[in-house]
C-alpha cells in the first residue's frame, strides 16, 4: 500500500510503531511473559525496591509491579485500540453509505450523528457507569456509541471528495456495481485519511480511559490497569513517590509513540507538504 | 445575522427535549427495577418483592413512563430534581452548589489556558525553528501525552512534600485555586497551543501579510494582524473549552478534593444515586448545547460566509 511505503521512509515513524507493536505483543502473551502472579499478595515485600525476582519492585500489597504492568496492557492499551477500531469501523460503514449514496438515508444518518455529537462524551460515560454499573465494558461500549458519529461525519466528507471523480463515473458507465466501486475505489482512497485521524485521536482515548480507571470506574480490583495503578500509587505519594514511576512512564511512552506515529502518518499521507516545511 | 441567531436558537429547543428525555430515561434503562436501585442505594439489608413494589409506589414509579416524564420535566423546569436516594437532600441544592464551585475553577482555568497558549504560540511562531521554539514544542509534545491527573499528583507531591507551601485539597482562599488550575492548564493547554501555532503559521503565508510587508507596514502591526486573524479560527475551540472542561474535570476535582460537580457525580455513581446523575446529565447536556450554539453564533459573527449555511 502506498501509505505504508511512504511511512516506512519516515525514520521517526518506525521506532514508535515498533514500540507499540512490541507492547501489544507483550500484552497478548502476558501470561507467559510475566515473571510472577500479578495478584499474589506478599505483605513482607510491601514497597520493596527492585530485586532479581521482582524487577520493578513491589506495590502496597507486595505484588509484583512488573507483572501487573504486563497484565495491565490488555485493558489499558489493547482494549482501547480495539474500541478505536470498532468506532472507526462503524463510522466508516455509516460514512461511506451516507456519502456515496447521498439520499434521504444520508439526511437521516447525519441528523442522528448531530444529535449524538451534542452530548459531552465524558459526562455520558459517567452517566452510563451510574446506570449500567461500573466496569470497563460499559465504558468502552458507551464510547463506541457516542464517538462513531464523529468519524462517520469525517469519513462522509472524505467520500464526497472522491465520489465525483471521473474514474468513478467511468466504472459506473461500464457497468460495475456500487459495491464494487466502494470496495475498489472509495475505501482505498479514504484509508489514509482515516488512519491519520484514528492515530491522532487514540491518545485522547487512552488518556480518558486511564482517567476513568483512575477514578475507579473502569476495571475492578484486583485486575491491574495503568490508570488504576496510578490511583493506588497516588494514595502513598507522600511516602513512596517512586510507586508512580512505572505506570506513569508506560502511559506517557505509549502516548508519545502514538503522537509521533500520528504526525509521521500525517506527513506521509499529505501530498501537499505541511506548513512547517516552508 | 438575526435570522441566523434565531435559527440556531430554534435548534436548541428539540436538543433540550432530547437531552432531558435521555437524562430521564436513565433510570428506566437500568436492568433492575427503580425500587430495587433505591433500596440498594439506601442500604436496606433485605430486599423483598413487596418492599420493591412499595418503594416504586412511594416514588411514583408505578405510573406510566410518559406521565412520569412530564411530571419530572415540570419539576425540573422549576429546578426541582427530587431528593437524593442516599442522603435525602435536595438534589438541586447539591448540584447547584457544586456546579458553582466547578464553574469558578473552570473559568479560572480557561483564562489561564488562553493566556498560556496564546503567549507561548506567539513566541513559538516568531522564533520559529530557533532553540526556544524547539524547547517549547517538545515540552508541549510530552505534556500532550501526559494525563492531567498525573500532573496533579506530581504537583501535590512537589508542593506538599518538597516545598510544603500550597494547600493541596479543598476550597478556601485564592491559594487553593493555584494547584488545580495549574494541573488543568498544563494538562489541556498543549491542545490549544498546537492549534494556535498551526493557524498562525498558516496565516504568515497569506497574501495580506506579503501585501503589508511590501507596502512598508511595520512588523509590529503585521504581527498584530496575524495574531488577530489566527485567534478568530481558534474562537470555536476556546468557546467549547468551558463546557469540555466542566465535563472533563472530574478527575482533577477528585485529586484536589474540590467539591465540584464531577466529584459529586462520581460519588453518586458509586452510590447509584440516580437523581443526582440525572440532574448532572441534564445540566451538562444543556450547558454543552448552549455553548455549542454560542460558538456557532460567534463564528458566524466573525465570518459572514457561514451565515448562509
Amino acid at each position: 500500500m502506498n501509505l505504508l511505503k511512504r511511512l516506512s521512509k519516515e525514520r521517526l515513524a518506525i521506532i514508535p510503531l515498533f514500540i507499540i507493536v512490541m507492547v501489544v505483543i507483550i500484552g497478548v502473551f502476558g501470561q507467559n511473559i510475566a515473571p510472577n502472579d500479578p495478584n499474589k499478595v506478599n505483605m513482607a515485600l510491601k514497597y520493596a525496591s527492585a530485586s532479581q525476582i521482582f524487577p520493578l519492585g513491589n506495590d502496597y500489597l507486595g505484588r509484583c509491579i512488573l507483572s501487573r504492568m504486563i497484565y495491565a496492557i490488555k485493558p489499558s492499551l489493547i482494549y482501547v485500540i480495539l474500541t478505536m477500531i470498532a468506532t472507526v469501523g462503524i463510522g466508516c460503514i455509516v460514512g461511506v453509505i451516507a456519502g456515496y449514496f447521498q439520499n434521504t438515508l444520508d439526511e437521516i444518518l447525519m441528523r442522528i450523528c448531530d444529535i449524538l455529537l451534542s452530548f459531552p462524551s465524558e459526562a455520558m460515560v459517567l452517566a452510563s457507569a451510574g446506570i449500567f454499573g461500573i466496569g470497563l465494558k460499559t465504558m468502552l461500549m458507551t464510547i463506541i456509541f457516542l464517538r462513531w458519529p464523529w468519524y462517520a461525519k469525517i469519513i462522509r466528507t472524505a467520500v464526497l471528495k472522491y465520489r465525483n471523480k471521473n474514474y468513478v463515473y467511468y466504472m459506473k458507465a461500464i457497468g460495475h456495481t456500487d459495491l464494487r466501486i466502494i470496495f475498489t475505489q472509495i475505501i482505498p482512497s479514504i484509508i489514509p485519511d482515516i488512519a491519520v485521524i484514528a492515530t491522532n485521536n487514540i491518545n485522547s482515548l487512552i488518556l480518558m480511559m486511564s482517567g476513568f480507571s483512575f477514578l475507579g470506574l473502569g476495571i475492578q480490583a484486583p485486575s491491574a490497569e495503568w490508570g488504576m495503578m496510578l490511583s493506588e500509587a497516588k494514595k502513598v505519594v507522600l511516602t513512596h513517590p517512586e510507586q508512580l514511576i512505572a505506570p506513569s512512564s508506560a502511559i506517557v511512552l505509549i502516548c508519545v509513540c502514538f503522537a509521533f506515529l500520528g504526525d509521521a502518518l500525517r506527513d506521509a499521507a499529505d501530498v501537499r507538504r505541511n506548513v512547517d516545511d516552508f | 445575522m438575526y435570522k441566523y441567531i434565531l435559527k440556531r436558537l430554534l435548534f436548541l429547543l428539540p436538543m433540550m427535549i432530547i437531552v432531558s428525555f435521555i437524562a430521564f430515561y436513565l433510570i428506566d434503562a437500568s436492568s433492575s427495577s427503580p425500587g430495587r436501585i433505591i433500596l440498594e442505594a439506601q442500604g436496606v439489608p433485605e430486599i423483598t418483592q413487596t418492599l420493591i413494589e412499595e418503594t416504586n409506589h412511594k416514588y411514583g414509579f408505578d405510573e406510566p413512563f410518559v406521565v412520569r416524564y412530564f411530571l419530572w420535566m415540570k419539576k425540573a423546569a422549576q429546578l426541582d430534581f427530587g431528593k437524593s436516594f442516599v442522603s435525602n437532600e435536595n438534589v438541586s441544592t447539591l448540584i447547584l452548589t457544586s456546579f458553582f464551585y466547578t464553574l469558578k475553577l473552570t473559568i479560572a482555568t480557561a483564562v489561564t489556558i488562553i493566556l498560556f497558549s496564546v503567549s507561548l504560540s506567539v513566541v513559538c511562531v516568531f522564533l520559529k525553528n530557533k532553540f526556544v521554539d524547539k524547547i517549547i514544542r517538545s515540552g508541549m509534545f510530552f505534556l500532550a501525552a501526559t494525563p492531567p491527573y498525573l500532573i496533579g499528583i506530581i504537583l501535590i507531591w512537589l508542593f506538599s512534600v518538597k516545598f510544603n507551601s500550597l494547600p493541596t485539597s479543598g476550597v478556601g482562599d485564592f491559594s487553593h485555586y493555584i494547584l488545580p488550575v495549574l494541573a488543568n492548564t498544563i494538562g489541556y493547554a498543549s491542545f490549544f497551543f498546537r492549534m494556535l501555532r498551526n493557524s498562525m503559521l498558516e496565516n504568515i503565508h497569506e497574501n495580506y501579510v506579503y501585501f503589508y510587508r511590501s507596502s512598508g507596514v511595520s512588523e509590529k502591526k503585521i504581527i498584530k494582524h496575524i495574531i488577530k486573524n489566527s485567534l478568530q479560527t481558534a474562537v470555536t475551540a476556546f468557546s467549547m473549552a468551558i463546557p469540555a472542561l466542566i465535563a472533563g474535570t472530574a478527575v482533577i476535582e477528585n485529586i484536589f478534593a474540590w467539591p465540584g460537580i464531577g466529584r459529586l457525580c462520581v460519588a453518586a455513581i458509586f452510590n447509584r444515586d440516580i437523581p443526582i446523575i440525572q440532574a448532572y446529565v441534564l445540566l451538562i447536556g444543556l450547558f454543552y448545547c448552549v455553548f455549542n450554539i454560542l460558538a456557532d453564533i460567534i463564528n458566524a459573527w466573525i465570518n459572514p460566509k457561514l451565515r448562509e449555511a
